[in-house]
């Protein structure tokens, strides 16, 4: 009953304040609507933000086919804690200073937020996240994955990942004399 | 069908650019590793912009070698990182101790991840530590002998976008002939004279080192440090295209005959040369007006010496020795990397922009002595390593 009243009342306050409302309805591909703050959806994602200056948002739920409810709800809710988290505080990282790569270590709160997915939610937030253009996302999933790969040889990484081996023997071995040394050393 | 979307699709799934944007996030050695996974995780790890990618998210590092046991020497590299967990990574070492190869694993110069190493006096080699490949220079003419190189520079020469080749620029003597010479890795080319200009001046015999390791901008290098730098008072440079040298004026400022005191560095984009002033004070300034050759003072910084070099574990008095800086590296983005030290090493990330200390780290264990050059991993392949990676070639192991 709440959870139906509280919608009600969303629906309500569409209709109040149709032009100049502070959020999106996203729809996933199964259908399910998520609201999520306008600015930060422009702010974080280039899709999004080209969505909203071009009006092509759809106020009953602008359609994502291409992402399910689940990597959707993650989105939404990193959207949200972005949006709370000190601006400030992204932007300056005591990391980035001796590496003048363009990567910007996650923040603590971007760490925990990664680290309780399970693989597939991983993979299938990291996707979401290059589709919209969410270039920090993207930065901060494609950096727990490659985390998870980190040390691990071509078997370990196979069986972690679930991948198959498609080379034959003759040559895997091939590949494995010409770089021993890489296989051995860390 | 809809449960697809939702979820379940494991790393299969992931389309070729994630693919990479996730894999160019691994130190190389993975990167390698990763090949032998399966196919289409080499295809993505071979493409050339794949690797041009990686390299661009590799930590720096710094270059040093040290001495180990009885003759032994090697050099490593030490990524810059203020977690405190910064260790140096074996590169190479020397595998025999010869005098005649004393000074053979001697690093010259480092570029787009590849080392310039002198083998013998006169015969220079080429290795990326990454790949584990080799390539020695073709040698000069073993007559008329008594002949000296000296290393000018080396750098990337690139007439057209497709293509190019790395050269290395000597002086070399031959009895009573002086010139410049070019080595290059493009083919079977033989080494060359470059007729940019017709004599060298005369070397006096006490400088080890009478070029400093040159700094480049738009295809032209420059060295602060070069044979006739005392009497001229001017930089000299060396266009890679017309092979032309010339003089050129220095900054106004100048900190007395000490060229310990003075750094040339590219600031973003623009030439620069910084110049220590007392015991703190950072004069940068900057030519950028380039073809008027007219400097302007950029910044007037203070930059205080380092405060947390040794940890705290050493009981040496050093407060009264002077912390000169022996290097200064442009990190991009209005930030300069400043390396000083005396017993031990510290390398810090200055930002002249907002004035203030970005991070400090204690760099060095002792026996590690900086080779003042910057190191940054790269797995981009080259045509002239045509050899399989070897782990050892003449004297040289790698790691």
């Amino acid at each position: 009953m709440e959870v139906d009243k509280g919608k009600g009342e969303a629906e309500e306050t569409r209709k109040v304040a149709e032009a100049d409302r502070d959020t999106v309805t996203l729809k996933s591909s199964d259908g399910k609507l998520f609201e999520v703050s306008k600015e930060a959806a422009a702010r974080l994602s280039t899709v999004l933000a080209g969505m909203i200056a071009g009006g092509s948002i759809d106020d009953n739920g602008t359609d994502l086919k291409q992402i399910g409810s689940e990597a959707l709800e993650n989105v939404v809710d990193y959207c949200n804690k972005h949006a709370n988290s000190i601006p400030s505080a992204a932007l300056i990282s005591s990391s980035i200073s001796f590496n003048t790569a363009p990567f910007k270590e996650p923040e603590e709160w971007e760490r925990k937020f990664v680290d309780r997915l399970s693989h597939d939610a991983l993979f299938d937030l990291v996707e979401a996240a290059n589709f919209l253009g969410m270039e920090r996302l993207l930065d901060v999933t494609c950096h727990k994955i490659s985390e998870m790969m980190k040390g691990k040889s071509p078997d370990q990484i196979r069986e972690v990942f679930n991948i198959k081996n498609d080379y034959t023997k003759e040559e895997l071995e091939e590949i494995r004399q010409e770089l021993a040394w890489a296989f051995y050393d860390d | 069908m809809s449960t697809t979307a939702a979820g379940g699709s494991g790393v299969d799934a992931l389309c070729d650019n994630v693919l990479a944007s996730i894999l160019a996030r691994l130190p190389s050695t993975s990167v390698l590793r990763c090949r032998a996974v399966c196919r289409s995780w080499r295809r993505i790890t071979t493409a050339r912009s794949f690797l041009v990618n990686h390299v661009t998210r590799r930590p720096l590092q710094i270059l040093t070698r040290s001495v180990y046991g009885y003759g032994g020497r090697e050099v490593s590299a030490t990524p810059l990182s203020v977690a405190g967990d910064a260790h140096p990574t074996r590169l190479f070492h020397r595998t025999r101790h010869e005098p005649s190869v004393a000074r053979s694993s001697d690093v010259l110069y480092s570029l787009d991840g590849l080392l310039v190493v002198s083998k013998l006096p006169g015969l220079f080699g080429i290795c990326n530590p990454s790949t584990r490949q080799w390539a020695t220079l073709p040698a000069l003419a073993p007559e008329p002998r008594p002949f000296d190189v000296v290393t000018c520079g080396f750098y990337f020469y690139s007439p057209h976008t497709s293509s190019g080749e790395y050269r290395l620029l000597c002086q070399v003597r031959h009895k009573y002939e002086r010139y410049y010479c070019i080595f290059s890795t493009a083919g079977d080319a033989l080494p060359r004279r470059c007729h940019g200009r017709q004599r060298p001046p005369r070397l006096t015999t006490s400088a080890s080192l009478p070029y400093s390791v040159p700094v480049s901008r738009r295809g032209v290098l420059h060295w602060l440090v070069h044979p006739e730098d005392a009497f001229t008072g001017m930089m000299l440079a060396f266009d890679t295209a017309s092979e032309a040298f010339r003089l050129m004026p220095r900054p106004p400022e100048w900190a007395g005959d000490d060229t310990r005191k003075r750094k040339l560095l590219e600031l973003d984009g623009e030439l620069a040369v910084a110049v220590e002033k007392g015991v703190s004070t950072l004069a940068v300034w900057e030519l950028r007006d380039y073809e008027a050759e007219v400097w302007t003072l950029r910044y007037r910084v203070e930059v205080p010496p380092p405060s947390s070099i040794f940890g705290g574990t050493t009981t040496d008095n050093h407060t009264s020795v002077e912390w000169y800086i022996s290097w200064i590296f442009s990190a991009g983005d209005g930030a300069i990397l400043i390396g000083q030290g005396y017993h031990g090493f510290a390398a810090r990330l200055y930002d002249l922009r907002e004035k203030r200390i970005r991070g400090e780290v204690s760099l060095l264990p002792r026996g590690q002595q900086p080779a003042f050059l910057v190191f940054r991993e790269s797995l981009v392949s080259h045509g002239f390593f045509d050899l399989p990676p070897n782990s050892e070639v003449a004297h040289i192991k790698f790691n």
